[in-house]
């Protein structure tokens, strides 16, 4: 019944959607981009961007998939176009070598920070939306636009990655 | 090195990676103001588009030998006297700006998307 309201152009429903999906989208581009008010202004521009392309979904997937593809095309085009987005992100790399601060809980968003900082824009965005969202493989693939073998590539480096980059502060957990 | 295994366990990462709900700060209400607006833009420029196509149409339309002048006071909405369809039919340039003007917001319509 939303989507029929949607589809027949109605600001209202479209408005319903909005607020079921908000949070995903902005929390998916909070940690893509790990400035709030930077990842606000896509999400914004990723749900504008969704109601004008609202004819072309077609039902293939699931709609929050087609939303996190739109704002991750968002997210790389606004880092291809913007050097404030590059700025804010190379910052965000300088910052993620370093040591974790404790286990599992404590220190979890410093800490989390500092992974996504030593992960490449698509390693972050797999590891994102695979172990934040808990999204299969499949939904993944849809969202990003790649096909599942190259998913499993990027989070089985992605984890690499993380591993030799906190091998040192590994002896501190314990 | 447990801890090492630790780290790549899939609970580890999830528990790292858990997210929180974030709460809806006036930010759907920001979300459809933006698109109200963009619809009333589009429409201005689709309005504007078809006004021009119209306008370029009768201005090329002039220079066509089987139509001559073109009888303003017609086009502007003086009311034809006698049969409707013979009327449109020997101003047909009405139906050459409705088509060019059509084909405009089309073209807008397109590029806008």
């Amino acid at each position: 019944m939303l989507a029929l309201s949607i589809a027949g152009r109605d600001t209202a429903a479209y408005g319903e959607l909005v607020r079921r999906h908000q949070s995903r989208v902005r929390g998916f581009l909070r940690r893509l981009c790990r400035n709030d008010a930077l990842a606000d202004d896509l999400a914004q521009d990723c749900f504008v961007r969704a109601w004008e392309r609202l004819a072309s979904f077609r039902g293939a997937g699931s709609l929050a998939s087609w939303l996190m593809q739109i704002a991750y095309r968002e997210f790389l085009q606004s880092r291809r176009k913007s050097q404030r987005y590059g700025e804010v992100l190379d910052e965000y790399g300088r910052a993620g070598v370093g040591t974790l601060v404790g286990p599992s809980g404590a220190g979890g968003g410093e800490d989390l920070e500092k992974m996504l900082g030593v992960l490449s824009d698509d390693e972050r965005a797999v590891m994102i939306l695979s172990y934040s969202y808990g999204m299969s493989h499949r939904e993944i693939g849809q969202s990003i636009g790649m096909p599942v073998g190259t998913i499993k590539s990027h989070i089985h480096r992605a984890k690499q990655r993380i591993r030799v980059a906190f091998a040192l502060e590994e002896t501190e957990h314990a | 090195m447990p801890e090492h295994k630790e780290m790549l366990d899939d609970d580890w990462l999830r528990a790292r990676f858990a997210v929180t709900r974030i709460e809806d700060d006036g930010f759907s209400d920001r979300v459809i103001q933006r698109v109200q607006r963009r619809s009333v833009a589009q429409r201005c420029v689709l309005v504007g588009a078809a006004v021009i196509g119209s306008a370029l149409a009768l201005n090329a339309a002039r220079f066509l030998p089987a139509i001559g002048p073109i009888d303003w006071p017609s086009l502007a909405g003086i009311a034809p006297r006698g049969n409707v369809i013979e009327w449109l039919y020997t101003h047909w340039t009405i139906a050459l700006a409705a088509l060019a003007a059509g084909a405009s917001a089309t073209v807008v319509s397109l590029l806008e998307n």
